[in-house]
């Protein structure tokens, strides 16, 4: 698109050094959200019992219907086929789409605020708050383990370690990135001794369960914890989506914050506040899946440039993608039994991480 | 607009960096904040630019106080800053760059609009950047950049424009253009600078710093005399005007042993 000067010259506004420019971001939108929806209905057919995709669509038709028909069991489905689809692989499905989207905005959120490439949405503690909650509520038999207690209870401990690590990383209710950083790095290091210690005390069977909470899975999804996370999610993504243009402000660098008119203190807090909430909530209900919040969002500023107001919907899009084909993975590739979902992303992550470095020629130090 | 500062005071860590400056800058004309590294320049152009607040004192745009009277937002329309940062972190295009230069004019639903582009596109050729809105603006050079953020600057479309030693890390001809192209903005300008030859050619006025204080103001021959050179940055200097320019010309001779 060309505009035309005072002084009478062409200035080509959509020129652009990244991947994906201009009308292609629409293009690329729209690939995305019909790659969402066919990830969904490939999902929701794989599994131990593998389920036609054409009964896939009659299930999932049949149940969006129901308050209208009256009956979420369309005709020729088995019960069993309809319980699969709908209770069980449904939820976990969406719940994967909900995890990887969150992450990913978070990821772009926190690195943004510390300037720093290699941030990611733990660096504040989140996980190893969330782990302690989740690994008590597992082996100390405080309550019956429930998956809605050990939630409950990873949810607490996250917002615990996040209340901490804001204490100690504001001085005088200024809250700089480095102190933060350095007081997330030191209250994960505490929570991790006391999560360690707290193993010692389990028996074979509860380290089994601990070890696949602390490594991720959205397998257990139930109806219920999708409401929750969700509404989180999508609240919070739109309050960022809306605050695209400070935060490109702010990952220029913090003069240029201030010379923008961003009040950078209160805006960091809103931030740091709203990426934290989005990463508890998640880590809550499916545990500590690593690697997605540092790899999303550098694969999508590769393809459509820094500005958050492409960034921010695309990672949301590809981050749910990726996480859902991580979690089909998990269940194929050990069947019958299933792979907690961290070791996926760290097998693809790992060598992404070496490849940004390498690529960066620096260890981001955000200068 | 003119810019007013009233006695400024500011501390970092309870040590007080600027201590007491009054400062004036009448509409469309340019200061020069002088001094040696250290004595407080960047931070006194922060408490402008609303990113220190001040301890005591006020600074006034058009009689209106930045910290009490205008929201961050609101002293963003009327001030822009080109400041001593380089972010190359994140491939941010000099489009995507200049275009930041809206940021304070932009509501949380809105969209640029033809006003937008127009002042992003003169922006760009202003500083005779227009074909080179697609490149990635850590791959420029220091010069190019440095246009680059002038352009944010005149995007933002304020009337008060602050520097911080512009000219840092360019060569020469860099130098000259990026201060010929301020200087023809005529907007109300405040910049640090270490060049006194620069000072002397296109400040109307200068204010000289040393530790934290106003040692001196005036014009640039009231000012940068060989004495005040002396105990200021301790070296000794030859000044004077030179006949083919009726410019003010100094010379540096050596350190002074004295200081």
């Amino acid at each position: 698109m060309f505009v035309r000067t005072q002084s009478g010259m062409e200035v080509d506004l959509h020129a652009s050094p990244h991947l994906i420019k201009g009308s292609g971001y629409r293009l690329f939108v729209s690939v995305l959200c019909l790659l969402v929806m066919l990830t969904v209905v490939v999902s929701v057919s794989i599994g131990s019992v593998s389920i036609p995709l054409n009964e896939v669509w009659v299930v999932m038709g049949a149940n969006v219907s129901a308050p209208l028909t009256g009956s979420a069991l369309a005709p020729g489905i088995a019960p069993t086929t309809n319980q699969i689809v709908w209770d069980f692989r449904m939820p976990r499905t969406l719940l994967g789409l909900v995890v990887g989207a969150s992450l990913a905005v978070a990821g772009v959120v926190m690195q943004a605020v510390v300037r720093n490439p290699l941030a990611d949405p733990y660096i504040l503690g989140t996980v190893s708050g969330a782990s302690v909650g989740a690994v008590a509520v597992i082996t100390l038999g405080i309550f019956a383990a429930t998956p809605s207690a050990v939630t409950t209870s990873a949810f607490i401990g996250a917002m615990g370690s996040l209340l901490l690590v804001f204490l100690l990383g504001q001085r005088r209710g200024i809250f700089s990135p480095g102190r933060l950083i350095l007081a997330g790095v030191a209250i994960s290091y505490l929570l991790s001794a006391i999560t360690s210690y707290i193993q010692l005390q389990a028996n074979p069977n509860e380290l089994r369960a601990v070890l696949y909470w602390l490594l991720g899975s959205v397998a257990g999804a139930e109806w219920i914890d999708l409401g929750a996370a969700s509404a989180v999610v999508v609240t919070l993504t739109l309050l960022l989506v809306l605050q695209a243009r400070p935060l490109n402000a702010l990952l220029m660098g913090e003069e240029s914050a201030y010379a923008l008119g961003v009040d950078v203190n209160r805006f960091r807090l809103l931030l740091l506040g709203a990426a934290s909430l989005l990463t508890a909530s998640v880590v809550a209900v499916s545990g500590g899946v690593g690697f997605v919040g540092l790899m999303i969002p550098h694969m999508v500023r590769m393809l459509v440039g820094p500005d958050h107001r492409r960034v921010l919907l695309t990672s949301a899009l590809v981050g749910g993608i990726f996480l859902m084909w991580v979690d089909i993975f998990a269940r194929i590739v050990i069947r019958p039994a299933e792979m907690p979902l961290g070791i996926i992303t760290g097998v693809i992550g790992a060598p992404f991480f070496i490849y940004i470095m390498s690529r960066s020629g620096n260890t981001g130090g955000g200068s | 607009m003119r810019v007013q500062l009233e006695d400024i005071s500011v501390e970092i860590e309870e040590t007080r960096i600027v201590n007491a400056v009054t400062l004036c800058a009448e509409p469309g004309t340019m200061v020069g904040l002088l001094g040696p590294n250290g004595c407080g320049k960047s931070t006194l152009l922060r408490s402008i630019y609303r990113a220190l607040k001040p301890a005591t004192g006020v600074a006034l745009i058009d009689g209106q106080n930045v910290w009490t009277d205008l929201s961050a937002r609101e002293s963003a329309k009327r001030t822009a800053v080109v400041a001593q940062e380089r972010a190359a972190d994140f491939d941010f295009s000099v489009l995507e760059v200049v275009a930041a230069g809206r940021t304070p004019h932009k509501q949380l639903f809105d969209r640029d609009n033809a006003e937008d582009r127009q002042m992003i596109a003169d922006a760009l050729a202003r500083v005779g950047m227009h074909d080179k809105g697609g490149r990635i603006f850590g791959t420029l050079s220091g010069g190019e950049k440095q246009r680059v953020l002038v352009a944010r600057a005149l995007a933002q479309g304020t009337q008060v424009l602050i520097l911080d030693e512009p000219t840092n890390h360019l060569d020469v001809r860099y130098q000259i253009e990026i201060l010929d192209l301020v200087h023809s903005l005529s907007l109300t300008t405040i910049t640090a600078l270490h060049d006194l030859n620069h000072a002397a050619a296109y400040c109307d006025r200068v204010y000289l710093m040393q530790q934290g204080q106003i040692v001196n103001h005036g014009t640039a021959r009231e000012v940068l005399t060989a004495e005040q050179i002396a105990t200021v940055y301790g070296v000794c200097a030859e000044v004077e005007i030179r006949p083919s320019t009726g410019r003010l010309h100094i010379v540096f001779t050596g350190i002074n042993p004295v200081v």
